[in-house]
Formats: structure tokens, sequence, C-alpha cells
């Protein structure tokens, strides 16, 4: 191999392509004609190109489509991951939300709903028992009535 | 220019920024239009580099969801497809540098070479694809890789040169070295063959 051939391999992707200038194409395919060495490099490349060219594209799996569907699934979905402010907006909300709630579970415990039943009992000749044990009972009290009173919503 | 017999597809990039554009915005469609376009072509590619059917699938997942991961900071700087190309190329590089490959693949060079009198003998260009597929997968990685994207897959010098970030004189110098170590490698082939 001498300096032109150097030279023209230097180009040899070129010449094959046909990329090279006129001018500069004709002087390397003189030195093809001349050099069997270089010829046989041109020839090699061609013959690769063209069959490189046609080998088949190797078939993807079936379910490569699924599979990468369930790779994203578990991905960081950083492309998805909502705004900052967005976060903090939803973060307040829920807040809100659990405060509405405590305050509503507090009140009925302060206030229960309550349904009083009075049980009194009818005493032979005496009256009531309520009348017995409590005379001035017009107008109960909870507190009197506590032990008799029972309560829907303890 | 490409002259070779099966070119990429020329994308319509307007149609194509517009969808990559709704999958930033977290179109989850778009994004599977995408990854649905381009799926074939990474695992080709991935295939080719990386030398396994397994690897190539694990290595499409892990680009695609490198992609969906980062398809927020895009900023169009370069077309979608020179993007890909270019993280699924580097993953299977790596890939394949990491796992030592190139050995098995001459392993299996000398399995996969035919026996001396085969009952079905392949015609002479199938078994100069085959003779050709096996040099190929023995070529280091860094060869193998703009051989792959120059040949199979039709890219420019210039998007090879973009796409594994190297100038374009070193693509063609690797490009050529490429053609004289198959040469070899098929010419050696061909002499134990005809032993």
């Amino acid at each position: 191999m001498n300096a032109t051939c150097a030279i023209f391999r230097e180009s040899l992707l070129d010449y094959v392509d046909e990329a090279l200038h006129p001018a500069v194409r004709e002087v390397a395919r003189a030195h093809e004609r001349s050099c069997a060495d270089c010829a046989g490099l041109v020839r090699s490349v061609r013959e690769q190109r063209a069959l490189l060219s046609s080998l088949p594209r190797p078939a993807a799996p079936g379910n490569l489509g699924a599979r990468i569907e369930r790779a994203l699934a578990n991905s960081r979905r950083a492309a998805f991951r909502p705004r900052r402010w967005t976060a903090w907006g939803a973060a307040a909300a829920a807040a809100v939300l659990v405060a509405i709630g405590l305050m509503a579970g507090a009140s009925r415990l302060r206030a229960p709903e309550r349904s009083i039943t009075v049980v009194d009992v009818e005493l032979p000749d005496r009256g009531t028992l309520l009348g017995r044990f409590a005379p001035s009972y017009e107008n109960p009290s909870a507190s009197l009535l506590d032990p008799l009173v029972s309560s829907e919503n303890p | 220019m490409s002259q070779f017999p099966e070119p990429r597809e020329a994308p319509d990039a307007a149609a194509e920024e517009a969808l990559v554009r709704r999958a930033q915005a977290g179109d989850r469609d778009a994004f599977r239009s995408l990854y649905q376009k381009y799926q074939d072509r990474v695992f080709a590619t991935a295939y080719r580099i990386a030398g396994d059917r397994e690897t190539a699938a694990d290595l499409t997942q892990e680009v695609f969801v490198k992609i969906f991961e980062e398809l927020p900071g895009f900023r169009f700087g370069s077309r979608f497809s020179t993007w890909l190309y270019r993280v699924a190329a580097n993953h299977a590089i790596n890939k394949a540098s990491e796992t030592a490959r190139h050995a098995r693949l001459n392993e299996r060079i000398a399995r996969e070479r035919p026996a001396a009198a085969p009952a079905d003998p392949p015609s002479r260009d199938r078994f100069a694809g085959e003779r050709l597929q096996a040099a190929l997968a023995a070529l280091s990685v860094k060869l193998r890789a703009v051989t792959v994207l120059r040949y199979l897959e039709g890219l420019s010098y210039e998007e090879i040169a973009e796409t594994l970030e190297l100038s374009i004189g070193t693509v063609k110098s690797r490009l050529f070295l490429a053609h004289a170590t198959l040469r070899e490698l098929m010419d050696d082939d061909v002499k134990e063959g005809d032993r």
C-alpha cells in the first residue's frame, strides 16, 4: 500500500457513496483501476453494504408493548408528577376536610341526640314510683332522670 | 444521501412534535403512540448492538422508561427520534460493554458455522448473509454500533455523529475500520469453511 492508497482509503466511503466531487471521483476511479488491493476493498465494501442493507429487521417480541406499558406503570412517572402548587392545594383541601370532619364529630359528642324514656311504675294505692320518691317532679331534669334514662346514642 | 433498499421512513416532523408536546403535558395516549411507533426500531437497534433478544427487549423497556421520565426536560434541540436513538444506542453500547458480550459472540460464531455437509445447503446469498451477521456480531461494540446505525437503520453520517456524540470524521473512520474487519472475518470464515 502506497501513499495514494492511503489517501484513496480515507475517501473510500465517500467514493462508494458517490459523494466525492466529480473531478476527485475521476482520480479515485483511476486509482481503483490501477490498484488491485484498493479495487478489492471497494468491491468488498459494496458487497457488505448490499448484504447489510438486505438483512431482515429482527422481529420484536409480540408482548413488547405490554412490557413497556408495565415498565412505565412502575416508573417514577416524573413526566406526570403534579406541579408543586397542585400538591400543596390538594394537601390543604385534605386538611380542611379533616378539620370539618373533626368538628362535626366533636359537635355530635357534645350534644348527642337523645330520646328520653321516662320509666315509671304504678304503685298499688300509693300513686307512682316517681310520685313517691320525687314528689316535686313536674319538669324532670336530665340529672334527676339519668338513672332512668336510656340514650340511643351513647 | 441514502441509497439503501429500506431507507428510514421520514416522520412528519410537525405532527410528531405535536405528539411529543402532548406527551410532555401528560397525555398517556400520546406517549403510547410514540412508543408504538418506535418500539420495533429501538428493539432492532438494541438487538443488533447488544446481541440477544431478551437483552434487547429489556433495553427497549428501559429506554422508553428513561424517555418517559426525561420527556418534560426535552427542549427540541434535536428531533425526538434523534434523541431516542441516542438514548437507545448508548444504552445498548453500555450494556454490551458491561456484559463483555463480545467474547460470547465469538463463541457463537464458532457454533453457527455450518457443518461440512449440511442436509439443506443454504443459497449463496443466504450463506453470505449468515456469515456477515456472524461477523457483524464479532465486531467490537463501537464498530458494530456505527455499522448498525448506518446500514441497518439508514442514518446519515451526520445523524450517527449526533446520535453517538462523535465527529463525522470519527464516524467515517470507524465505519471504514468496520468494513475492513468484516472483510477479514468473512475471509477467515471462508478459509476455515474450505478446510
